[in-house]
Formats: structure tokens, sequence, C-alpha cells
């Protein structure tokens, strides 16, 4: 309880952007096993579950009441993740692969299933998390997709027209394939396919 | 703050004593009471590190965290499933037992209604071809029938006319037999004419003789005996000649009526065939009115194939609203 109230007290590092530094090292969880969050509407962490915290190596009192960002990857393009929260904000759900970043600075990937919670009158109240071991023949799509996507965005003078540009490049790749998000995501392995056909 | 004693027994059978605040006890209490009434989002957080509750706060999380991820995966695969959208199953992977079999299923039934819908939108591929042939079809239809009724009324005309040739060459018949009469009646008085000149050819002899008889005194009546018999003479030479005139004629009076009758036979053989084409014409538009008839009451039935098809696929977003 010590910890905690040394985070309420120092109001300013809800705010501060993860120092963190990444160290390249992989680590993984179980194909049983599911990490999930739940955050308020502005993204800050009320739950955590012990697999999250074990994989992040965050202790509870550590990330309750932390922006979800504090595990966001360098290597994650924000186009992904403008894209995400543009989903979950107008209702609906996304699945995303997604690199996270330990504590320690190992990352870990996971495939991810973001919703918005709805009270009883279905009012969003907040944002679910759940995260599974990613399906390792979409990773290699999913590596050269994010590189290109940072690489336009680092291409850009300003983080506006990085998101722009980032966007743009998505929508393209959509449209080449003749399909939305939600087709193309679970395109990019098949393994997602073969859970229908069991 | 009073604090409620759990005393649980452990695998080994010993019991320990574990100690809990009224709150904390409250707060799993409200947990599982929100649970119960079917919401999920609660949870127990701050005694992750607590010595004697994490385990069970750990378990409770658990079983909330499955059945939270089951209830939202299960719903959003549906409701794409009802929007004609089936690339998204419910993940089998991190679901465990009874999620895992439940989650098998609708997965099966999604994989079923991906089928009928496919099937369904092959029917209404189908239906809107049929649509286009049948359109074609009664098009053609109607072009037949006007150009049947066409064949029909042309058909009736040479019809007509025929009668009225048979009519024409009727009339023509009788006037070449009046000609035939005409002839038969010269032939009889050519024969009044050949008797009188065989007669005068008779009388002429006879006078002759009687003027010999009468020796010098009958020599004039001997001249105008031989004149008498040399124009008797001449009237039997040229009643031959009518007479061989009126048998020619009577060859090519015979002639034409027998080509009239060719012609008569012919001409009544046309109009009957004109009848039999009006008949066999009127018989094929009345067929194709037939077939119009029909042709409006499959369009009918592929309109409705097509509407039924069409709310079946639309009825997606507004239901799974509600």
């Amino acid at each position: 309880m010590e910890n905690a109230s040394n985070q309420r007290n120092s109001g300013d590092s809800l705010m501060r952007r993860p120092t963190v530094q990444p160290t390249g090292r992989e680590v993984t969880f179980g194909e049983d096993e599911l990490i999930v969050s739940k955050t308020d509407l502005a993204g800050v962490v009320t739950y955590a579950n012990d697999v999250f915290l074990r994989v992040s190596g965050y202790s509870e009192v550590e990330i309750i009441g932390k922006p979800h960002n504090i595990i966001r990857h360098p290597d994650m393009p924000r186009t992904v993740f403008k894209l995400l929260w543009d989903t979950i904000q107008s209702g609906e759900e996304i699945f995303a692969y997604v690199v996270n970043l330990a504590k320690n600075g190992d990352h870990y990937w996971v495939f991810a299933h973001v919703t918005p919670s709805v009270d009883a009158h279905g009012a969003v109240v907040g944002y679910h998390s759940s995260r599974r071991v990613p399906y390792p023949d979409a990773l290699p799509k999913v590596r050269a997709l994010y590189k290109t996507l940072c690489d336009i965005e680092r291409s850009q003078p300003d983080p506006r027209s990085a998101l722009e540009a980032g966007t743009r490049a998505v929508h393209e790749t959509l449209a080449a394939k003749r399909c939305d998000y939600s087709q193309f995501v679970f395109s990019l392995s098949e393994r997602t396919a073969m859970d229908l056909s069991v | 703050m009073s604090t409620p004693d759990l005393t649980p027994v452990d695998a080994t059978g010993s019991t320990d004593t574990v100690t809990l605040s009224r709150a904390d006890l409250q707060r799993i209490t409200d947990a599982c009471d929100r649970a119960a009434a079917g919401e999920f989002e609660a949870r127990i957080v701050g005694l992750a590190s607590h010595p004697s509750l994490s385990g069970l706060a750990r378990s409770i999380n658990q079983l909330l965290d499955l059945s939270d991820a089951f209830v939202r995966e299960a719903a959003a695969a549906m409701r794409q499933c009802g929007s004609d959208r089936f690339h998204r199953p419910v993940l089998l992977r991190g679901m465990p037992g009874a999620f895992r079999h439940s989650a098998r299923t609708i997965n099966q039934a999604g994989r079923k209604m991906r089928q009928s819908s496919e099937s369904l939108s092959y029917v209404a591929t189908l239906a809107a071809e049929n649509a286009t042939n049948v359109s074609s079809v009664a098009a053609a239809c109607e072009e037949l029938n006007a150009s049947g009724t066409e064949i029909a009324r042309q058909a009736q005309d040479s019809s007509k006319q025929g009668h009225e040739v048979v009519e024409t060459v009727g009339a023509a018949e009788g006037a070449v037999r009046q000609l035939s009469d005409a002839a038969e009646k010269v032939g009889r008085i050519i024969r009044v004419i050949t008797t009188i000149a065989e007669q005068t050819h008779m009388l002429a002899l006879n006078a002759t003789i009687e003027a010999a008889r009468a020796g010098e005194a009958g020599r004039g009546f001997a001249v105008v005996a031989r004149e008498v018999k040399e124009l008797s003479r001449n009237a039997a030479e040229a009643t031959d000649q009518i007479v061989k005139q009126v048998e020619r004629m009577h060859a090519n009076v015979d002639e034409v009526v027998g080509h009239i009758k060719s012609v008569d036979a012919a001409v009544e053989h046309m109009a009957q065939s004109a009848s039999a084409i009006s008949q066999s014409v009127s018989e094929q538009v009345a067929a194709t009115r037939e077939i119009s008839a029909n042709i409006a009451s499959v369009t009918q039935n592929s309109q409705q194939v097509s509407r039924s098809i069409g709310s079946v696929k639309g009825s997606d977003g507004t239901e799974s609203a509600a």
C-alpha cells in the first residue's frame, strides 16, 4: 500500500512517458492463458490480471492508475493505436497484433482483442483488452507492415501528419486487398480461420 | 473494524486461520453478486499481494475474465454473422473447457450460416439471371405475337384475293363456253348453207339438161345455168373454209377451257393454303399469348424470390442493435 500512496501523491507521474529502454529480449506466455486488463474512458488502467502482471513485470500497485501506454513499445506504429482508439470509441471491437514493453525492457507479442465495456444503459464506461499468444504465421507479415508504418511516420515533419500518412498507408493496403481491417487482421493467420472449421 | 475469521481446510486436513477485513469481504461479495447478475465488469483489485487472499482474488478474477472474454467474443462473432460477415470465429485459444466447447458450437453455427448465405447469394444470382432471361423471352414473345398477327392478316388477304380470282376465272369460263355455243350455232347455219348450195347445184344441173333439150332457144338459159353452177361451187368452197375455221375455234376454246380449269385449281389450292396458314398462325398467336401469360407469372415469382432473398440478406445491423 505504501507504493500506491506514493504514486497517487506524485500526480505528474500519471502522464509521464515511461523511460524503459528496450532490451530486444522476447518473453512469452502460455497458449492457454489470457492477458487481461481494463481501463477507464481515458485509458487509465483499472485492472490487470495475474498473467499481465507476470509477463509485464509490473506489480498491481505499480500498474493500477497508470496510463495503459506505460507498456507501449517504440516499434509500435502510432497509426495502429489511433485505429484502435477510433474503433473502440465508435463502440466496435478490434483485433490487433501488438508488441508490448515489459518493465525491464523485454518485449512480448500479443494478439489483442479490445472492446468497449458498456453499462446496463448501453453507455461506454471503459475498455477491456484480452490478449492471446499471437499466431506465429502472422508475425513476419505484421513486423514488416509495422516497420513500413513506422518508417512512414518518421518521414513526416510532425506527429499530426505522421498519423495522417500512416492512416493513408493502412487504407491503401486494405484497398489493395479489397477488405476491411477486421477481415485483414483475420487473414494474417491460417489459424484464425481454422478455429472456424474445428 | 472487526475481522471475521475464515477457517479453510487444506489438502492435508490441517486448518489455519485467515483474517480479512469486512471491507475486503464486502468487495469480494460485491464482485460475485454483480457477476451473478450477469455483469462482468467488477474485479477484485488490491489484494494481489495480500498474504492469504491473493489466491482467492486471482481465482475469482480469472473466472470473471474468462466469462467476460467469452461473452464479448461470442456476441461479437454472432453480430458479424448477423451482418453476413463470416471471417471472425470465436478464437479458441485461451478458452478452456465449457467455454471452448461453446465457442466451437458457435463457430460451427457460423460456418453453417456462411454456407446458407453463400447458397442464398447463388440463388439470388440465378434469380437475377432468370429475371433477365425471362424479360428477353417476354420481349421475343411480344415480337412473335406482332409478326404472327401480321402474317395472319396477310394470309386472310391472300385467301380473300384467291376467292375473288376463283370467281373471275369462273366468269371467264362462262364467257368461253358462250363462245363455244356461238360456234356451234355457226356450224348449224353452215350446214343449212351447204344444203342450199348442193340443192342449187342440182338445180343448175337440171337447168343445163333442160336448156340442152330446148336447143337453140335454151342457149341463153344454158349460160345462166352455168353461172349458177359456178356460184354454188363457190358457196360450197366458202362453207368448207368456214367449217374448218369453226373447227379450229372449237379446238382453241377447248384449250382455253383447259387452261382456265388449271388456273382455277391452282388458285383454289392457293386459297386453301392461305386459309391453312391463317389458321396455323392464329393458333401460334394464341400459344404465344399463353406463353406470355406464363412468363408474367414466372417474372412475378422471380421478383418474389429476389425480394425474399433481399429481405433475408438485408436484416443485419438494425436487428442486432436491438
